[in-house]
């Protein structure tokens, strides 16, 4: 079944209780993406992309509301439960702070293989084999430190798809990038969905990224504004 | 009084904080509201500073409390003798010599008391509660010439001279009537024998118990258990009327201003001796013994806090890095900060001045509470001598500080943690502002900067010429070389990467010091302790720079052991890449572990092999023979002695025991002349027949000859059976045997004595004159120890000295079947008339084991504080790495970290960290004390050993104590939510 739900999630709150504050960050999302699907989420900053990829991925709990990932409740789940999935399942790309300084560039990448326990001399090879598809198996030698903000970026999205994950969650994958290489990325991850059937949720305020995905959300104050098809 | 110079720094240094103060005010309150802000944090670095502190003050507190005891220990001793007049030997003299000092106007000026005394050891049984005491310290004294040394007090506290004291009447003080369970009342029998008696003849008197008195004033005497009688009595029962053989003397002053006269008592009393017409005074040598005794004990407690400083300067040490550690962590953590302060047009100084403030305020905090909590640990290490010693017969050491040891502890921490700080500061503010803003870490350049290379240049030529210049002093041809070799290191860094250059420099570095640890340690005690920290602390620097520069070797080493386990990969491959990337971090911390562990496995390596080789040598010192026995009285043969009883019927000693238990015996006479080697006496004081002298003479007959099965540790050359040993004592009258302890005389401990051997030659005074004696054989035993020769070359070379007319030591062998403890209380009361004083060897042995070990385990455990220090750090490390890494952790978190697995991933870090130190410090140790064994004790026969167990204990401790320490942080660590995490900005 090429065109299951693989991601479900209905009527998602999400409150942040600091204490002093409440704020209501998702106030009831209803999303569903189908395998193979790259749907993007875009919205002004602060309207929630962030709190969403995080409460549907999991890493995050949520107030209200259940998400289910390849049919399995998340709220079912327990952490380490949730922690193996994410492991085996899905790849991670963040807004901000992605790769572990202390690591060099292919250490980074084959850490999530590491992790699902794939022998470290396979695990090399294949971080090898996608930096080389990302363009940078000349860098897999240096730490984070020693690139530059793109390439970093890049060394991101090998991690994220090193372990063939089904769903691959990306925040501001083209953060801090300039246009051209922002293209760049956004191709590689267009392609990379294309050829791996592999499930992409992007979140981005920029245009130009979010329309090239195969569905967009327009998200505003916590909840979806609309949802369209871009027009390419 | 406090030390000048520690205080007067202090005060500089408080002087020159308190003018930027005032100067930088606003720094000031930035750098102490730094030091208020993070709590926990700031706890933490206090307790690891304030070990330093606190083992300084320890040690000086430990060392007033045992100076305070020894003091007390004089004084009660001696009440208010400050002088006395004796032989050497505590021979009789003739009382006219009293009268003559009594009488000469100025001695008269000089003092305020002088009394004639006689003074020697006796046997003493109660008929009415039927206790003994083989060897009680007996007192002839006159009440009305004593007068002026005070009273006796009895136990209803009325004060007595006791002038009614009939001649059938004696004083018990506490000891003694405590250790004879005497009331008032009870008949005493005592037995003793006069100087014209000879043989096997002993004579007993009854007495009657006038007096219990307290052990107080002159009635505690000696801190012994002290009986009292008259001086006529006395000279009657001993046959010396007309003689005595001490003279007591008492300064102007009470007990203690005495002390203050007494130089010129002593010179008043020497020019009255000298212009005395009678014969003999030329024996006769007066004694300051007070003054002599409070300088001893001055000695004594300076010489403790010494040693003890001496092995926790390694603590102090590892606090010193801990303070550049703190700091360098504080510095990174505030980078951006500082970075931006500086861009602002903060100058370098300025942000020096920010971190000294705050590092005084952790510096004066810590060196406070180190100091007190100095008291706490000399309180615990008083406590721990007293019971390992039982000092509690003499009521123990009393906890005594002096204020001023207090204020010098503090000053010294002080001193030292703020002079750290000031290079730790001068340290980091040294930053390159644009890296500082971005956060981004100090490059590691792939070849050194010009500028390094001519300061490594100018090291090396330095640290060449300190060497060539400096070279007669140990210390600095020590380290001069090193600090070339560091100097080199950066030189090689132009041509070559970090790793091979400080990868060289480190292993010449650990060649040349291990070298030197055989070559040159020898000279003082005191310059081989300050080599030995120097060296241990040059060590491990060394090698931390080695293991930290080869890291790569490391991760591959660590990886293919625990990464074996599948599930341990992701998780050794964080953990061991942070530690590896801040190396210098990581290097200070493992330095603090490796440099406490170091001294702990030295000295436990010692400890064991020093108790080994006592036990392994006791054991083996038997000879055949199970019990000795020493006695008073001389008797020229066991089975045939007579007690001339009180009412003046001779009554044979019955001993069932020495008939039926016993299979053999050997009888030993034995006297103490003066014996030198080479001018030097020999064991100096406590000679003569109350003390137990290393100048013993011990003359053995035939029969002994025969049977002995002693094993000899050395032999004249030639000489290939013990019995050519022996037949050569027997053929020529200028030879003799010794016994092993004679080796040791005149050094201390480690260092090997005296360096005596076969061949060598003892002066020893004779009857007629000195003569020089020929050692032929050393005797692989300590227990009988003394110079053997046979019973009539003794006889006629110390005829004149009253304990050579017969046997006084006596060897027993237990039959098969008999209980050897059995046996030995037995032969004591048989033979208590003659004032038998028995030992059962094995039993001598275990409780003198148990004593050693207790009091290596004490010192163990002082060392042992300082890996607290280390702990400490660690635990500051971590509490840092949690806030620090929040990020990272939420990204692990993210790509399938479990909880558990930051948390293993934490735990393998501080592990592994923990881990270096051990292996580097116990494999220094280790080395470091092989060496040591091998330059200085190889040839004594004890063999390497390392306590493995104890060494694994220690491990197992360290390792769990790190863990204590850290886990709370870790676990916090392990619970980060990643959503939140990775919303941290830092
Ligand atoms: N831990 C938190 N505690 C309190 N409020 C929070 C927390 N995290 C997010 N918020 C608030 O929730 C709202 C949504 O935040 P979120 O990070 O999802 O926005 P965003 O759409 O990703 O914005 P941006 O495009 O700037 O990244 C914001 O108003 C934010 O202030
Ligand atoms: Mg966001």
């Amino acid at each position: 079944m090429k065109t299951d739900v693989i991601i479900e999630g209905k009527n998602v709150h999400k409150t942040y209780d600091t204490g002093r504050i409440k704020v209501q960050a998702l106030r009831g999302v209803d999303l569903s993406v189908k395998r193979g699907e790259m749907v993007s989420i875009m919205g002004p900053s602060g309207c929630g992309k962030t709190t969403l990829l995080n409460c549907f991925s999991g890493i995050d709990d949520m107030t209200e509301g259940d998400v289910k990932i390849e049919g399995k409740s998340l709220r079912e789940m327990s952490d380490n439960e949730k922690t193996d999935h994410r492991a085996g399942r899905m790849g991670f790309i963040f807004q901000a702070y992605n790769l572990l300084p202390v690591l060099t560039a292919v250490e980074n990448v084959e850490l999530p293989l590491l992790v699902s326990g794939v022998n470290p001399k396979m695990a090399r090879e294949k971080a090898i084999g996608i930096l080389e598809v990302v363009g940078l198996e000349k860098r897999k030698n240096q730490k984070p430190a020693e690139l530059s903000g793109g390439e970093q970026q890049r060394v991101t999205i090998a991690r994220s798809l090193v372990n063939n994950p089904a769903i691959v969650w990306a925040d501001e994958p083209t953060g801090n990038l300039d246009a051209e290489t922002s293209g760049q990325i956004m191709e590689l991850l267009c392609r990379m969905n294309k050829e791996n059937k592999q499930t992409f949720v992007i979140v981005s305020h920029d245009p130009a990224v979010g329309e090239m995905a195969d569905r967009v959300f327009k998200m505003r104050d916590g909840v979806f504004e609309k949802e369209y098809v871009p027009l390419r | 009084m406090p030390n000048p110079i520690l205080v007067s720094l202090f005060a500089v240094i408080l002087i020159v904080i308190g003018v930027l103060a005032i100067r930088r005010r606003v720094l000031f309150k930035m750098g102490v509201r730094n030091f208020i802000r993070h709590r926990t944090h700031s706890i933490l670095v206090v307790a690891g500073l304030l070990i330093g502190t606190s083992i300084i003050s320890g040690a000086l507190v430990t060392g007033d409390s045992i100076d305070h005891f020894i003091v007390k220990s004089t004084y009660d001793g001696l009440g208010l003798v400050d002088v006395t007049v004796s032989t050497d030997r505590m021979d009789f003299f003739n009382e006219s010599f009293f009268w003559e000092l009594r009488n000469d106007t100025g001695v008269e000026e000089h003092s305020d008391g002088i009394s004639p005394t006689i003074l020697t050891v006796v046997s003493v049984e109660d008929d009415d509660s039927g206790q003994f005491e083989p060897v009680m310290t007996f007192v002839g004294f006159d009440p009305s010439l004593d007068r002026d040394f005070g009273q006796f007090t009895e136990a209803n506290g009325s004060e007595i001279y006791a002038y009614d004291l009939g001649t059938d009447e004696v004083i018990l003080n506490g000891r003694a009537a405590d250790v004879l369970n005497a009331e008032q009342g009870d008949m005493l029998r005592i037995s003793y024998r006069p100087l014209t008696l000879q043989g096997g003849e002993v004579l007993q008197k009854r007495f009657e118990t006038k007096y219990v008195v307290k052990d107080e004033g002159k009635g505690q005497y000696g801190l012994q258990a002290n009986i009292f009688v008259r001086l006529d009595v006395a000279q009657q029962m001993f046959n010396v009327s007309g003689r005595i053989n001490l003279i007591r003397i008492s300064a102007p002053g009470d007990v203690e201003a005495g002390v203050g006269n007494s130089d010129e008592l002593v010179a008043a009393v020497q020019d009255a001796l000298d212009s005395s017409p009678d014969q003999g005074s030329s024996e006769l040598s007066v004694d300051a013994v007070k003054k002599d005794a409070l300088e001893q004990a001055e000695e004594t407690g300076e010489m403790f806090s010494i040693f003890l400083m001496i092995f926790g300067s390694f603590s102090i040490i590892a606090g010193v890095i801990l303070i550049i550690n703190i700091f360098t962590m504080l510095a990174e953590e505030r980078k951006s900060e500082l970075g931006m302060a500086r861009a602002l047009g903060m100058r370098k100084s300025h942000l020096m001045q920010m971190f000294l403030f705050e590092g005084s305020s952790y510096a004066l905090v810590a060196a406070l509470l180190g100091t007190l909590a100095g008291l706490l640990l000399a309180a615990t290490l008083i406590f721990g001598l007293n019971s390992v010693f039982a000092i509690g017969e003499f009521g123990g050491i009393p906890f005594r500080f002096e204020i001023s040891s207090l204020i010098d502890a503090f000053c010294l921490g002080t001193i030292i943690a703020f002079l750290t700080i000031l290079v730790a500061s001068a340290r980091i503010t040294n930053i390159n502002i644009v890296r500082a803003i971005r956060d981004i870490e100090e490059p590691v350049l792939e070849r050194a900067t010009r500028k390094t290379t001519i300061l490594g240049g100018v090291t090396l030529a330095l640290g060449l010429v300190a060497f060539f210049l400096g070279y007669e002093n140990l210390i600095i041809r020590l380290v001069a070389p090193c600090l070339a070799l560091m100097g080199f290191a950066f030189v090689l860094r132009r041509f070559a990467s970090a790793s091979m250059a400080f990868t060289i420099s480190g292993i010449a570095i650990i060649a040349y010091i291990l070298h030197s640890v055989t070559t040159f340690f020898e000279g003082e005690m005191e310059e081989m302790a300050y080599l030995f920290i120097v060296s241990g602390v040059l060590l491990v620097i060394a090698a931390v720079m080695i293991v930290i520069f080869n890291s790569s070797l490391l991760v591959r080493g660590v990886s293919g052991s625990l990464g074996r386990i599948r599930s341990m990969r992701p998780i050794v491959k964080t953990a061991v890449s942070h530690p590896l990337n801040k190396r210098f971090r990581t290097g200070m911390t493992v330095s603090m572990f490796a440099l406490v562990i170091y001294t702990i496995v030295l000295l436990s390596v010692f400890s064991n092999m020093f108790s080994l080789s006592v036990s392994s040598e006791l054991v083996k010192q038997g000879g055949g023979y199970e019990i000795i026995g020493t006695s008073t009285i001389p008797v020229s043969d066991l089975n045939n002695v007579t007690v001339i009883d009180a009412e003046g019927n001779p009554v044979r000693i019955e001993s069932p025991t020495l008939a039926n238990d016993v299979r053999t015996f050997e009888q030993i006479v034995a006297t103490y002349p003066n014996v030198t080697i080479d001018g030097v006496p020999l064991g100096g004081m406590g000679g003569g027949p109350m003390g137990f002298g290393l100048g013993r003479v011990l003359g053995v007959d035939d029969q002994f000859i025969q049977n002995n099965q002693y094993v000899f540790a050395e032999m004249l050359e030639g000489y290939t059976d013990p019995h050519e040993a022996w037949d050569a004592i027997q053929d020529n009258h200028t030879n003799v045997i010794v016994d092993l302890s004679i080796t040791f005389a005149g050094g201390s401990g480690m260092q090997g004595g005296n360096g005596i051997t076969v061949g060598d030659h003892l002066t020893i005074e004779t009857v007629n004159g000195t003569k020089d004696f020929q050692i032929v054989g050393i005797l692989d035993q300590m227990l009988l120890n003394g110079i053997f020769m046979t019973k009539e070359n003794a006889q006629a070379y110390f005829s004149d000295s009253f304990t050579v007319y017969g046997n006084s030591v006596f060897i027993f062998s237990v039959k098969d079947g008999a209980d050897a403890k059995t046996v030995t209380l037995n032969l004591e009361r048989d033979f208590r008339a003659i004032g038998m004083d028995t030992r059962y060897l094995k039993e001598d042995i275990e409780s003198m084991m148990e004593m050693l070990n207790s009091f290596f385990l004490i010192f163990e455990i002082f060392l042992g504080l300082g890996l607290i220090v280390g702990i400490a750090g660690l635990g500051v490390i971590t509490i840092r790495s949690v806030v620090e890494r929040r990020q990272e952790i939420g990204v692990m978190r993210a790509i399938g970290f479990r909880r558990g697995m930051i948390l293993k991933s934490f735990v393998t870090e501080i592990l592994f960290i923990t881990t270096l130190g051990i292996i580097i410090g116990t494999a220094i140790g280790l080395t470091v004390a092989y060496e040591i064994f091998a330059s200085m004790m190889a040839e004594e026969d004890v063999s390497f050993s390392i306590p493995w167990m104890h060494i694994l204990t220690i491990t197992l401790i360290t390792y769990v104590a790190s863990l204590a320490c850290t886990i709370v942080p870790s676990i916090k660590a392990s619970r980060t939510s990643p959503a939140d995490a990775l919303r941290y900005m830092g």
